[in-house]
């Protein structure tokens, strides 16, 4: 074995041996450094003979570019190595709890209102509020519900101690209908609008709370029909519920309407066969409707002559509970975060 | 209103079932709420013949019967009654049928032997007590003949509901009416009776204007009792207890006929009748075991004693029929619907009387309807009508309605010939002339018939509404645009609220009046006069703040440990409505490995400053107020605003307040003004973009304990606002190294400019500037 063979087997153990970056570099100094020890062997280079000098040269090349591979390979596999040390190092349980995020939810009624605002407006009805702290002539004498009717004892209405700045009684709205007349008196019709807010009414059992939702809609225009009713009202069920409805009118009496009309579906939960929800009718009764009465329309000064519509409403904790399996009405008031966060949506995630 | 399909069939002749004849109702706008089968218990259960019987096998108790069902072959039954014998009539329950106690029979095997069906006893069948063995029948009918039809069990009893509109449908015959109209049979007309006039044996003086008409009749000779069973049966079924065969009938016609009557024992009357205005204080005791108490204005019904019965409403002891009655004054009268709708209110008197008189009775019924009342007197109780004496006049005139009859297509959408309107109205008893323009007239029982859209929803009702065709309008050529105030304002809010990680509750807007008082401000609450709960819910909330904390303390109550609840709704005082938003941050996050999560005044500032920007608003640009807010830690809390419109409220909740709640630790919470922030229009300053490189500069200032940060940071944004970008306070520290009463505050400024690199000497002259303002305005040093 030549000397050169030898330089170049122990150059290459020296490599082989190697376990640290740092070493490695060490190596490769005393090996290929100035004066390393095969730089050394390139620098006898001079004092050989001239015709020695060829093949000598080239041999310690070899050696100089088989070290300088073997330095490269193990420094790739030193790093790597590093790598998967440090990796292993910083491994942490990625089934240890999360940062606390603090998912906020919309209430029922209120996402529910959102949808409901959102299928209306698609169908012409602009967003109209109202005061809920009422008088006698907008919540029932405009509304054709004159002092001796029938209809106010069904309403249950709460009545405030303080009169209003004219000495008038003061109540709280029992229906959203009252935004009706204040939209007449202030736009013109054609109008489409629809109110949805807080109503009142003193009543509290499993099946009334003393306050809820409700959502109304008036049409005028010059041909609008019973007809365009039922059209209005079926897509509006339809794109609430997400599915083909079957829709039932029957003739019902609201002072504010004529023809007046209770609007059932048929069950959703038992398809018409008749459930509990349904107390064993197969229908579920969802809203009330009509052509708007032509006193209505005076008392909001519409010339009755010229104009004519429709109008509808329906309670939004009803419209709740029959689409998203809420069954106890007296929830929607109790504000219980249990009840809240699971019923609730994160604003996020609306339909609309 | 309840009444058997028996009943109903006494004035409609029909072929439907009480199922099919329920449907209509519903179509025509009679809601029927039950549909009860008298002999329901005894589904299944047919008369049965035994043809034989023999001992079982394996029993000497059993035998195995041959039983005739009124199938082609006897089934074979096993009974161990003792009484079961050959040819004998029995009560048999077949397969489906459900025995008291959920019994379901169904074919089975009795020790060997196969026994399809069973031979009942009274109590089997929960008709009795008897069980000494099976129920021996005697009976006509034949083998197979449902049991309920052998008993007489046959009828079916209708529940119906009825609209205020529809006092025509108020009784078994105005029912029968509406659905002879709708096709649903034909309809049988009362008796025509006679009339006679009578003697005036008892005169009656009208000074009521309330009561324009009177009848009177004198029964004599009367035997009083016990009604009988037919007629105590059919008041059972309408939900009325039998009394005693007067009182019976005047009843029984009310439900048939819906005129209400009263009978008067004439014997008990003193002198003559007067209806007349009561003076008001005079007392009655009603029939309905109250006393009554008269106000000015009623329409009284006195003789010589007194007050002896309230108009249409309630009639006196004093002069009532009883057993010992022989001579009875029969009243058949009509009376203002008003009038008796306000003292029946009063008195909250609610009697089958004023129920029809307040919906509307037939004018033209309370003769003949009077008639029919004497004669059925007479028939079950004995005794002579002297006659009928009427008093003031009948209400003759009928409302006549000029109709278009292409309204039933303009306005109720549904295309039909005007002859089959024509057709349609007069099936209803409306009279009709003329053919382009109808003159309508309305019939006397028909209420509350005004217009054209009157008759088009009678004749969409008889037609059906199904009928109509379905259609969506075209979509509305102008939009209303303005309406919708504060609308925007109030979603935004609560998707904002919930984007911040709170739950949103909707609470009452009546609260307790002691937790309203405290944050009325300035103002006058609004008081409930008939609250559902004079304690908690007697007064409308000025404030959102009482509602959340209330919610907190029952959350917590119910073991939750975080409370982050936001509410948007209107608060109330006397002058006006406003709509707000709040949110509370209370009760401690769950211990978390990484270390607790700790809320701060700082916290819930970010919060409002988030609402306010969602809301189209710029806080950064507002001042902030420090004066103490009702309900807020006075050094903990402050108020954003634009002069003295202020926005939002936020801090610590006063630890006063937390007392008063029960509430422990710290609670934070903000209010904002949903209806002041819709009103404003903030504009934005233009969009700042600049390619050119950003330098920061950090200072530390050593300044007075009270000076605020926002004040410095304002000073600096101050030096020059076209190269100052931003600033940002990184440090606030008092601890060791600094003087007592004093602070240090680190800041960063960040210059930027649009054109060009700002160059190192414009950086310090500005730098130089900032440090200059703090140092003068605040007495500050430079550390
Ligand atoms: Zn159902």
């Amino acid at each position: 074995m030549t000397s050169l063979d030898q330089l170049k087997q122990t150059s290459l153990d020296k490599v082989n041996a190697l376990n640290s970056l740092a070493e490695l570099e060490k190596v490769r100094v005393t090996l290929l450094g100035k004066n390393g020890e095969i730089t050394s062997e390139l620098k006898k280079l001079g004092s050989l003979p001239a015709e020695e000098r060829k093949d000598y040269g080239q041999a310690v090349n070899m050696v100089k570019v088989s070290v300088t591979e073997a330095l490269e390979t193990k420094k790739e596999a030193l790093e790597e190595a590093a790598l998967n040390a440090k990796l292993e190092a910083e491994k942490l349980d990625v089934t240890l709890p999360a940062a606390q995020l603090n998912v906020g939810k919309m209430h029922p009624v209120s996402y529910v209102i959102e949808e409901v605002e959102e299928i209306l407006s698609r169908l012409g009805f602009s967003a109209a509020t109202g005061p809920e702290v009422e008088t006698d002539f907008y919540n029932f004498t405009a509304l054709n519900i004159p002092e001796d009717h029938p209809a106010r004892q069904d309403h249950d209405t709460f009545y405030l101690k303080n009169l209003d700045s004219e000495g008038k009684r003061r109540l709280l709205r029992t229906q959203t209908s009252n935004v009706q007349i204040h939209t007449m008196q202030k736009f013109e019709a054609p109008m489409r609008v629809m109110s949805i807010g807080r109503v009142y009414r003193n009543d509290s059992d499993l099946t009334h709370t003393p306050q809820f939702h409700q959502v109304e809609g008036i049409a005028l225009d010059k041909n609008l029909t019973f007809g365009h009713l039922k059209g209005t009202l079926q897509t509006f069920l339809e794109e609430y519920f997400e599915r083909k409805i079957t829709m039932r009118l029957r003739p019902s009496y609201f002072p504010f309407t004529e023809p007046s009309a209770e609007v059932d579906i048929e069950c959703l939960f038992c398809k018409g066969e008749g459930c509990r929800v349904c107390s064993h009718t197969g229908w579920l009764e969802v809203l009330g409707s009509g052509m708007v009465h032509r006193n209505v329309l005076k008392s909001g000064g519409v010339n009755p002559d010229e104009w004519q519509g429709f109008a509808f409403g329906a309670g939004i904790e009803r419209l709740a509970m029959l689409k998203y399996g809420i069954n106890d009405l007296r929830l929607f008031y109790e504000s219980g975060i249990s009840f809240l966060s699971h019923f609730g949506k994160p604003s996020t995630n609306m339909k609309v | 209103m309840k009444f058997s399909l028996s009943w109903l069939k006494e004035h409609l002749n029909t072929d439907l079932s009480a199922e099919q004849l329920a449907e209509k109702m519903v179509t025509l706008g009679i809601e029927v709420e039950g549909l009860e089968s008298e002999g329901e218990q005894f589904n299944h259960v047919v008369v049965g013949h035994i043809e034989t019987r023999v001992k079982h096998e394996d029993s000497d108790k059993l035998g195995v019967c041959k039983v005739h069902v009124g199938e082609k072959e006897p089934r074979q039954i096993v009974c161990g009654a003792p009484n079961a014998r050959d040819n004998l009539t029995v009560a048999v329950a077949l397969d489906g049928a459900v025995l008291p106690g959920d019994f379901v029979i169904k074919p089975t095997k009795i020790r060997g032997v196969k026994s399809n069906g069973m031979i009942c006893s009274v109590r089997e069948l929960g008709f009795g007590e008897e069980h000494d063995g099976i129920w021996e029948l005697e009976t006509d009918y034949e083998v197979g003949t449902p049991l309920a039809t052998a008993l007489g069990l046959d009828d079916v009893v209708f529940d119906v509901s009825l609209t205020p509109n529809r006092g025509d449908a108020l009784c078994v015959y105005g029912i029968a009416r509406d659905l002879a109209a709708a096709g649903a049979g034909t309809l049988i007309a009362p008796k025509q009776l006679p009339v006679k006039t009578g003697q005036k044996t008892v005169d009656v003086k009208l000074e009521h204007e309330g009561c324009t008409f009177f009848t009177g009749q004198m029964i004599e000779g009367v035997e009083n009792g016990e009604s009988p069973a037919w007629l105590k049966k059919r008041l059972e079924q309408a939900g009325l207890r039998p009394i005693n065969t007067l009182a019976d009938v005047t009843n029984y016609m009310l439900m048939t006929y819906g005129q209400p009557m009263h009978a008067y024992d004439a014997d008990k009357l003193k002198g003559n009748i007067t209806v007349a205005p009561a003076k008001g204080g005079e007392t009655l005791e009603g029939l309905d075991g109250n006393t009554h108490e008269l106000a000015a204005g009623d329409i009284a019904i006195m003789d010589d004693s007194g007050v002896i019965g309230l108009a249409g409403i309630v009639g006196g002891e004093s002069t009532s029929v009883d057993e010992n009655t022989k001579r009875v004054f029969l009243e058949v009268a009509q009376f203002n619907r008003s009038n008796i709708a306000v003292t029946g209110q009063r008195l909250q008197c609610n009697t089958d009387a004023r129920y029809r008189f307040e919906r509307g009775i037939d004018r033209a019924m309370t003769v003949p309807a009077a008639l029919l009342a004497s004669e059925l007197m007479v028939e079950l109780c004995g005794g002579t009508v002297s006659g009928i004496d009427t008093f003031g006049t009948e209400k003759a005139e009928q409302t006549v309605i000029e109709f278009n009859p292409e309204k039933v297509k303009t306005f109720g959408g549904l295309d039909i010939d005007a002859s089959e309107v024509k057709a349609l109205l007069e099936k209803l008893g409306y009279a009709v002339t003329g053919a382009n323009v109808m003159q309508v007239t309305v019939p006397t029982f028909a209420q509350g018939m005004e217009n054209e859209a009157d008759l088009v929803e009678e004749v969409l009702r008889i037609k059906g509404f199904d009928a109509v065709p379905t259609q969506l309008p075209p979509l509305p050529k102008v939009r209303v645009k303005g309406a919708d105030k504060g609308r925007n304002a109030d979603r935004v809010a609560r998707r904002t609220l919930a984007s911040l990680g709170y739950i949103e509750c909707i609470n009452y807007s009546f609260i307790n009046r002691q937790k309203a008082e405290m944050f009325k401000g300035d103002e006058s609450l609004l008081e409930l006069s008939n609250p559902l709960d004079a304690e908690e819910m007697s007064t409308m909330r000025p404030s959102l703040i009482p509602s959340l904390l209330d919610a907190a303390v029952k959350n917590i109550a119910r073991g939750e440990k975080e409370i982050r609840l936001g509410e948007v709704g209107k608060t109330y005082t006397e002058k006006s409505e406003v709509l707000k938003a709040a949110a509370l941050m209370a009760g401690k996050a769950p211990k978390h490995w990484q270390g607790d999560v700790q809320t701060s005044l700082y916290d819930i500032k970010a919060h409002a400053m988030a609402m306010l920007e969602s809301l189209g608003l710029d806080p950064e640009k507002m001042q902030i107020y420090t004066n103490e807010q009702t309900g807020f830690h006075p050094g903990r809390s402050g108020q954003l605003a634009l002069g003295k419109n202020v926005f939002t409220t936020f801090g610590e909740v006063h630890p006063a307040l937390m007392k008063q709640y029960g509430l422990k630790g710290n609670a934070f919470m903000f209010e904002v003004n949903l209806t002041l922030a819709d009103t404003m229009n903030m504009k934005k300053g233009n969009l700042f973009m600049s390619p050119y490189q950003a330098s920061e500069r950090d200072f530390a200032f050593l300044v007075s304990e009270d000076v605020n940060a926002g004040d410095i940071i304002n000073t600096l944004k101050g030096v020059d606002k076209d190269l100052v970008r931003s600033v940002n306070l990184f440090d606030v520290y008092n601890g060791e190294g600094v003087k007592e009463g004093f602070k240090s505050v680190a800041l960063s400024m960040t210059l930027q400019a649009e054109d060009r690199t700002l160059k190192e000497d414009e950086i310090n002259k500005v730098s130089e500037k900032a440090v200059a303002a703090v140092q003068k305005r605040f007495n500050a040093e430079v550390r």
